[in-house]
């Protein structure tokens, strides 16, 4: 499925890119139909990931039984190695569910990036873009026109005026959203730019703001995950 | 200027090249030390790749065609050390190939843009290139396996994996991190994200072999040898998706 669908979006790339903000069952309903041809692998890839999901459960479920009647018998380190496998298993699902809520579940808006324009991410207070700063490149290297950062500052409409920055990687925290500056480059193969007019036209910024509840419980279990394999081989480096 | 720059990483395809004649005609030491020496001299390409447009710019050093060569020299040599065993060096032709394919490439640097100059990206593509340098290794020892049977090789091979794993699935966590500040994500439905993945599950699939009890380590040697082989076409194909961005300093 994996493979299938790296060929489809790498030969429709534009109509793949569509869904990394939108919601993946709305974007089915719409694409199922008339493109089935397109995103039978999606479907196929989902229900792949439930079974495996459900496999794993169960033979972890049946892993940490065997353990606790056995538990005598091994030898603590082994004992402390087999609960590591298992609990990374569990967390295997974990992000296998996080990726099912971020695909399924957030929520996005994205606004264009204009001077005293206002935003209204979800129901919150409207929040406008006081100041934009671009910084570029100095002229004396080879980046002349390439844009080395750009700031915003934005003000909270309301009694208190509220002041956020925020920057490309330095994403801000407001009321349940997530604020982002993302940028979407103009593809053009055809006419590719010149990289010496890499300027703030040909590449658009845009303010994304997403409520993503699957990301926390992504990077909770990755962390879990890698910090737990590591003990595991250290555990087996040890041993032999 | 720049193609003087350019002409550092030519001297150090030659010494390479040495180091694999050097160990293929029994001389061991020389082989040691023109690989040591050549990695040197890619060093100091990646360093001068970093200040090559007249302001220091990092990522100019983590382009992963120029990269996985010199973390492929660095892996040997570390092996060499822990192990003590000459015969690593054999494993130079993989990082003749790497090499070879970084000559070829266009060597400028992709225009910079706000999201990608962060210390995140750096170690995703440093961890990223020790991982497939990992597995390419694993694949040349698991080809040495199939072909003469000596246990020792498909123990290197397993553990190369092993310790590439653990390096793959960091470089993912980090990587997605860092897709997530940029970009507003962490995954995205694009062929290098599919790929990724991809080769993660080619490889949990492998490190779950063992519990098959008829899967003999010949099988796995063919799979890992697959599978590497797999991780190289994938990386090909993302280092020729690239090939067409216009570049600065070629």
């Amino acid at each position: 499925m994996l493979f299938s669908g790296s060929l489809y979006t790498n030969e429709y790339f534009k109509f793949f890119s569509d869904l990394d903000y939108s919601n993946i069952f709305h974007w089915l309903m719409n694409n199922m139909v008339d493109k089935f041809f397109l995103v039978w692998w999606i479907i196929g890839l989902f229900i792949t990931v439930t079974f495996i999901m459900i496999n794993t459960f169960f033979c972890t479920v049946k892993k940490l039984y065997t353990l606790c009647t056995k538990r005598g018998l091994i030898s603590t380190k082994q004992l402390i190695g087999k609960y590591c496998i298992s609990i990374i298993h569990i967390f295997t699902i974990t992000i296998l569910m996080a990726h099912g809520i971020s695909h399924g579940f957030s929520k996005t808006y994205t606004f264009p990036i204009e001077e005293g324009k206002s935003i209204k991410p979800g129901n919150n207070q409207n929040l406008y873009i006081e100041k934009i700063l671009i910084t570029y490149y100095p002229k004396r290297s080879l980046f002349i026109n390439c844009i080395k950062d750009i700031k915003l500052t934005m003000v909270e409409c309301g009694d208190v005026k509220k002041r956020i920055t925020i920057s490309p990687l330095n994403p801000v925290l407001y009321k349940d959203y997530t604020l982002f500056v993302i940028q979407n480059k103009k593809k053009n193969k055809q006419n590719a730019p010149s990289p010496m007019t890499n300027n703030f036209n040909e590449v658009k910024f845009y303010l994304l703001a997403r409520k993503d509840s699957g990301y926390t419980l992504w990077v909770l279990s990755f962390t879990v995950i890698i910090v737990l394999m590591s003990l595991y081989y250290w555990l087996i480096y040890k041993e032999n | 200027m720049i193609h003087s720059i350019h002409s550092v990483l030519f001297a150090s395809a030659i010494l390479y090249i040495i180091s694999f004649a050097a160990i293929v005609t029994g001389k061991e030491q020389l082989s040691l030390v023109t690989l040591i020496i050549g990695l040197i001299t890619h060093s100091v390409y990646l360093l001068l790749r970093i200040f090559m447009s007249g302001y220091p710019y990092l990522q100019g050093a983590f382009d992963s065609v120029f990269l996985t060569p010199w973390t492929i020299a660095v892996i040997l040599i570390l092996l060499y050390y822990r192990y003590n065993n000459y015969t690593i060096f054999y494993a130079t032709v993989i990082l003749i190939i790497a090499v070879l394919l970084s000559l070829l490439y266009p060597k400028g640097i992709i225009p910079p843009s706000p999201n990608k100059s962060t210390y995140l990206a750096y170690i995703f593509f440093m961890l990223e290139s020790l991982a497939i340098s990992l597995f390419y290794i694993s694949g040349f020892y698991s080809a040495l396996y199939l072909l003469q049977t000596d246990s020792d090789y498909f123990n290197f091979s397993y553990k190369c994996i092993i310790y590439g794993f653990l390096l793959y699935s960091a470089a993912q966590f980090v990587g997605a991190l860092w897709c997530y500040a940029g970009w507003g994500i962490y995954f995205k439905w694009s062929p290098r994200h599919l790929h990724s993945a991809l080769i993660w599950v080619l490889y949990i699939n492998f490190l779950h072999l063992k519990y098959i009890p008829d899967f003999t380590n010949r099988k796995k040697s063919v799979y890992a040898l697959a599978c590497s082989l797999i991780t190289f076409i994938f990386y090909i194909s993302s280092y020729l998706h690239e090939y067409n961005i216009p570049r600065i300093g070629n």
